[in-house]
């Protein structure tokens, strides 16, 4: 078993003549918060889908805990330990808070037909459990989405729904939670909660690996250990936030871009 | 004490409408009572306060009112024992609840608008009749009910497996080439009687009783209809039942999920192919076993039985009662099954006006007469509300 808990090799993924990512690599290790940044288009959301298994790259192959994960279907990676949230939030939206974190328990969780219908005492018991164990996952980003516990999804301010999203990948209790812009429609206020919040799901969750998306890279430079950066496709830079911000590379992508605004 | 009360004086008023509604012998005075029923369900559950008093009875008194309303509804029938034939109408109604409940398995719970269902209740009434009249087979009645229930599961994996990946219309139109395709052929098959049917199947014998006879009760002859009308009861509770623990069980929540939204449902590790697996055997056998209740309580069968026009009603069940609610589908089928007996006079138009109900509802009131419930996992007695 190596360090690495995620190795991407020279993916390429196509959408027609279009190569959203072009030739690939990198290798996220065990425990790491990586960050992948890169302006508008330049293929970060594409990245996230192949790893979460939507999308099968074209050439190229994905390693999780050292196994090719390479064009495994979603549902399945999920019981692998890979979770992740969607940059336009994609909770269950007249479905109640509750019941979206009870969701991302799935996997863990599923039943048969048989035990459904004649084991209500399993069935009782096994929801007792999944309730109280997703308010104290509720409880930890903000205990008004334990409140409003039994409101659809949709009534929830919008800074909560991305919140809900997280609580609900983490439900799964991930190895692997991917996050695509996770601050995406929040005022800055609200970023810097959230980054903080991010930071401490790893006292909550201890050895998990987190891969963040940014469109705006100084966002995430207090929170990543390490940061892709990628231009039209390509992966122009890795390495530290420091490293990656001073690299001349970046900063001429970046021009008149979010680095500098 | 008062919510009992009140949850007693509810269910008493909604025997008294129901009996009194199919005693109206005037389309006019039907029609009136109809819209007031109506009116009155949906300004109730607009009315914050009104809505408030009625839930909070009844869901604090969730056993009783339970009991009571199981009593009511074998009451119901003792009021008709002057007319056979309303007895037997509101049997019908019956076994189109246990349909509406088994369509919504993919309707109300996946989204499937599934226009073929009635397939599947021809396929079980299909089953019975083969077996008992055509072929004279002696298998005890509930073994026969229990294969029409298999049979009709199978065509309706039949029908799911190559329809795995369709959604809305492209999933409905399949669906009604479906439905066309099984009536055609029992249509056209002299194996199975052609636009002829099948003839003379025998009554259902359970336990020793035959449920053709009529048996006299405290000096009352009662008929023979009424035998059926309490099987088919028996049936439809256990068909509600099941429902109910599917509905509240992860199997409901994660059907909920990918009508909500596959790809997050996927990406919550639900494998989508395996619930919608789920939705049409439990459908399509619950269609199979209503079709073998059916088959026995009208003795001859034929293709018009189940047609197009049988499955848009069953269609139209669901989306007037309301999807995903097991007593709004219950109201939307037993409405929709009376009301063609007190519309005679209108019977050309009757698809129309189906067709007017689901296009109004789906503008209006798209939840249907009684909405969906946000699950509240009372039933665990654990989380309580706020
Ligand atoms: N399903 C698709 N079909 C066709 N083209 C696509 C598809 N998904 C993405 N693309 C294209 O691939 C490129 C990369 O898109 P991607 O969504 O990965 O960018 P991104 O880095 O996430 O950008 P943003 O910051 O705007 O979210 C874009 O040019 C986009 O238009
Ligand atoms: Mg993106």
């Amino acid at each position: 078993m190596s360090e690495n808990i995620l190795r991407v090799e020279n993916i390429t993924i196509q959408f027609g003549g279009l190569k959203a990512v072009e030739d690939v690599s990198f290798e996220v290790k065990k425990g790491e918060i990586y960050g992948i940044i890169g302006p508008n288009g330049a293929g970060k959301t594409t990245i996230l889908n192949a790893i979460s298994g939507i999308y099968t790259p074209v050439t190229g192959k994905i390693y999780f805990k050292d196994k090719d994960i390479t064009g495994v279907e979603p549902h399945i990676l999920v019981e692998w330990g890979i979770a992740r949230t969607f940059q336009n939030s994609r909770l269950f939206w007249d479905l109640s808070v509750l019941d979206n974190v009870l969701l991302g328990m799935h996997t863990r969780k599923k039943m048969g037909l048989f035990r459904a219908i004649f084991n209500r005492d399993y069935v009782n018991q096994e929801f007792r459990d999944s309730i109280k164990e997703a308010e104290e996952l509720m409880t930890f980003f903000n205990p008004e989405l334990v409140e409003r516990k039994f409101h659809d999804a949709k009534s929830l301010p919008h800074a909560d729904k991305r919140r809900l999203e997280i609580c609900r990948a983490l439900a799964s209790n991930p190895d692997l939670i991917l996050l695509d812009e996770p601050s995406a429609g929040m005022d800055p206020a609200e970023t810097r909660v959230l980054m903080e919040e991010l930071k401490k799901i790893q006292e909550l969750r201890e050895n998990i690996t987190m891969i963040i998306i940014e469109h705006d890279m100084r966002l995430i430079g207090g929170v990543t250990d390490r940061v892709l950066v990628l231009d039209h496709g390509k992966k122009i830079s890795e390495g530290t936030f420091a490293q990656v911000s001073s690299d001349p590379r970046v900063i001429s992508a970046y021009l008149g871009g979010s680095l500098d605004a | 004490m008062g919510k009992i009360l009140t949850v007693l004086l509810i269910e008493l008023l909604i025997l008294i409408v129901s009996v009194f509604a199919l005693k109206i012998e005037s389309t006019v005075g039907f029609l009136l009572l109809l819209v007031s029923i109506v009116f009155a369900i949906y300004y109730g559950a607009k009315n914050e306060k009104i809505r408030y008093r009625l839930q909070d009875a009844f869901s604090s008194s969730r056993r009783f009112a339970l009991i009571l309303g199981i009593i009511l509804i074998f009451i119901f029938p003792l009021f008709f024992m002057d007319s056979p034939y309303w007895v037997f109408v509101i049997t019908i109604g019956v076994i189109y609840i246990i349909l509406a409940i088994g369509l919504n398995m993919m309707l109300g719970s996946l989204d499937l608008v599934n226009l073929g269902f009635a397939a599947f209740f021809g396929i079980g009434a299909y089953t019975v009749g083969m077996i008992t009249a055509k072929y004279g087979l002696h298998l005890p009645y509930l073994i026969v009910l229990l294969l029409a229930g298999i049979v009709a599961m199978i065509f309706g994996l039949l029908l799911c497996l190559p329809t795995m990946g369709m959604k809305g219309y492209y999933f409905s139109l399949t669906t009604i080439a479906f439905g066309l395709a099984v009536e055609l052929t029992i249509n056209n098959l002299e194996w199975t009687g052609g636009p002829g049917g099948i003839k003379n199947i025998p009554h259902i014998s359970l336990f020793g009783l035959n449920l053709g006879d009529s048996y006299t009760v405290f000096g009352y002859d009662l008929p023979f209809q009424l035998n059926y009308f309490y099987f088919a009861l028996v049936i439809m509770l256990l068909v509600m039942l099941v429902a109910w623990l599917i509905h509240n069980s992860r199997i409901g929540l994660s059907w909920n999920a990918i009508k909500e939204d596959d790809i997050a449902a996927r990406a919550q590790g639900i494998n989508i192919k395996v619930y919608r697996i789920y939705a049409f055997a439990i459908g399509s056998f619950i269609a199979g076993v209503a079709g073998a209740i059916f088959a026995p309580l009208m003795g001859y069968i034929a293709p018009t039985n189940f047609t197009y026009a049988h499955s848009i009603t069953m269609v139209a069940m669901v989306i007037l009662g309301g999807i995903d609610n097991i007593m709004g589908i219950a109201l939307g089928a037993f409405l929709l099954s009376i009301a063609p007996e007190k519309f005679r006079a209108f019977s050309d138009y009757r698809m129309l006006i189906y067709a007017l109900i689901i296009i109004l509802m789906v503008i209006y009131r798209p939840q249907g007469l009684i909405p969906k419930k946000i699950r509240k996992y009372d039933f665990i007695g654990g989380a309580k509300d706020e």
